[in-house]
């Protein structure tokens, strides 16, 4: 068949535009391998931290009522807390399960022994959502303070504000470092394919001569593009689990320290496949593009 | 060798046609200067004039490499300035180009560098090579297994004219060939290149001077100073 003919010499002036330089190649694919390992370890990372983040404790608050509110009071009061933007949920302490329960505490009860009756109001303690705004929070414990029947209420959210600033300073740092890794994933790879693009212009003087069309004169190029990327693709993976073999006993110290499960698991195989997929696109689209540029610097008619 | 004739080329009798063609090269140097030329279908052209007279240019715009400054060129009633690229390229493989310095594929075989515009016009590899050792054999080559960059000055030549006729050009351009060869390489040679009119190809030669034994075909063309003379 013709076109397996034509192919056939493509992939053979690819491999050998690929094979003229072998430590250009090994040095070049490995280069790219690193660029193209990071952000599949960062999304590993980001798979494994997310549920960690998802379990960070929410924001709290104790509204204490009222002495002598009535019960019906406090429910009402209890609803109106839930109503408040940001509440998660309300729940009830009451009065006498609060001393019960300080009384516990206290071993020896010596404290309190001579406080009767019973000093503590019922109290109704303020779940908020996770991850709310700090702002959002206070708002709402200003709102609780106005509420009737509210005697005073106990917002210790300092905590919870120097929680979200780290996590929101991680969240911005994580942006920019994003675009930076993808603009060196992005820098590295297409100077690898234009490095390999630039072979003997005699050679493609000739083709252009002989009658050799566009596509025939392109495809080798496409061909060492998408064979560089599918084979730092490769790389990248490799590089990866290395990594993740390394890393588990680190990890695992983490988990136990922290309490949690830590480890650290490869991406969905769909998602491995369009990353190797779109590696490969993008070789070849990086391959067509120089491929094209050296055609036309070679041509005397445009 | 039956030429092959593109479907989209004319039939007509005039194959090759230069209205008041010019071609400029950087703002001062005038290669060529209001040419107005027609071949027709199987002449046989002698074109001779020194060196830098624009012989090459010339062929260069008739073989489609290059467009002029002014002027139109026409090859089989296409205009390659005006072509798409893929329909330049499908023109092209109607015509043989044997530039002055071969490009050859130095690292490859004869037969391979032959093979190379029978494979990028969609042959199969054994269509390819049947018709690259036929070539061959045209032009006397025997060596088809030598590596392209150890051959000698003449021995490229010929491998060059082997791999513009390998698809069966309606078009031959041929430029200077008989400078670097003997007498008699140069006499088999023109032979050659007439035995090709005769079968009806269109053949231009370029050469610096006129051969000692004019071949009976042939029409001569002088040109000097990028100008046509009588």
């Amino acid at each position: 068949m013709s076109w397996q003919t034509a192919r056939g010499f493509c992939w053979e002036r690819a491999v050998r535009m690929l094979g003229e330089r072998p430590l250009s190649l090994i040095v070049g694919v490995a280069i790219v391998s690193v660029a193209l390992a990071l952000p599949v370890a960062g999304f590993m990372l980001a798979q494994t931290a997310a549920p960690v983040v998802g379990r960070l404790p929410a924001a709290e608050a104790t509204v204490y009522v009222s002495p002598g509110t009535a019960p019906e009071e406090v429910r009402a009061l209890s609803a109106r807390l839930e109503a408040i933007d940001g509440v998660a949920r309300v729940r009830l302490i009451p009065r006498d399960q609060a001393w019960a329960e300080l009384q516990r505490r206290a071993r020896d009860g010596q404290p309190f022994a001579e406080l009767k009756p019973n000093p503590l109001p019922d109290s109704l303690v303020v779940e908020f959502l996770p991850r709310l705004r700090p702002a959002v929070v206070t708002a709402a414990v200003a709102a609780m303070s106005r509420l009737p029947r509210a005697e005073s209420v106990q917002g210790d959210i300092e905590w919870y504000r120097r929680l979200m600033a780290v996590m929101q300073g991680l969240a911005e740092l994580l942006a920019p470092v994003a675009v930076i890794v993808a603009l060196l994933v992005l820098v590295v790879t297409v100077g690898l394919v234009r490095r390999f693009a630039v072979i003997d212009a005699g050679e493609l003087r000739l083709l252009d001569q002989v009658g050799a069309d566009e596509d025939f004169i392109r495809r080798p190029f496409v061909y060492a593009g998408a064979a560089l990327l599918g084979l730092a693709a490769a790389g990248s993976l490799g590089l990866v689990a290395i990594g993740r073999v390394l890393a588990s006993q680190v990890l695992a110290d983490l988990a136990e320290v922290f309490g949690v499960d830590l480890v650290l698991g490869y991406p969905p195989w769909p998602l491995v496949l369009v990353f190797v997929a779109g590696s490969l696109l993008f070789g070849a689209g990086a391959g067509y593009y120089f491929g094209g540029r050296q055609v036309a610097r070679v041509r005397g008619l445009p | 060798m039956a030429a092959d004739i593109p479907s989209g080329l004319t039939n007509d009798q005039t194959f090759v046609q230069l209205e008041r063609v010019s071609r400029k090269y950087g703002a001062f140097r005038l290669a060529l200067s209001d040419i107005t030329l027609t071949i027709d279908r199987s002449e046989f052209i002698l074109l001779i004039g020194g060196s830098g007279s624009g012989k090459s240019t010339l062929l260069r715009l008739v073989g489609a490499l290059e467009a002029p400054s002014s002027g139109r060129v026409r090859v089989g009633g296409e205009d390659p300035a005006r072509m798409r690229p893929n329909a330049r390229a499908f023109l092209r493989r109607s015509i043989g180009n044997v530039a002055q310095e071969p490009l050859l594929l130095d690292r490859r075989s004869v037969l391979e560098n032959v093979m190379l515009p029978a494979i990028a016009s969609n042959q199969t590899r054994r269509e390819a090579a049947q018709r690259a050792r036929a070539a061959l054999n045209r032009v006397r080559f025997e060596d088809v297994n030598a590596t392209a960059g150890e051959l000698s000055s003449g021995a490229r030549y010929r491998l060059a004219l082997a791999r513009a006729i390998v698809n069966r050009p309606a078009l031959l351009l041929v430029d200077d060939p008989v400078s670097r060869l003997d007498a008699d390489a140069a006499h088999n040679m023109l032979q050659l290149l007439e035995q090709f009119a005769i079968s009806g190809v269109t053949v231009v030669l370029a050469a610096q001077r006129e051969p000692e034994r004019m071949p009976a075909r042939a029409r001569l063309i002088r040109i000097a100073n990028g100008v046509l003379t009588p």
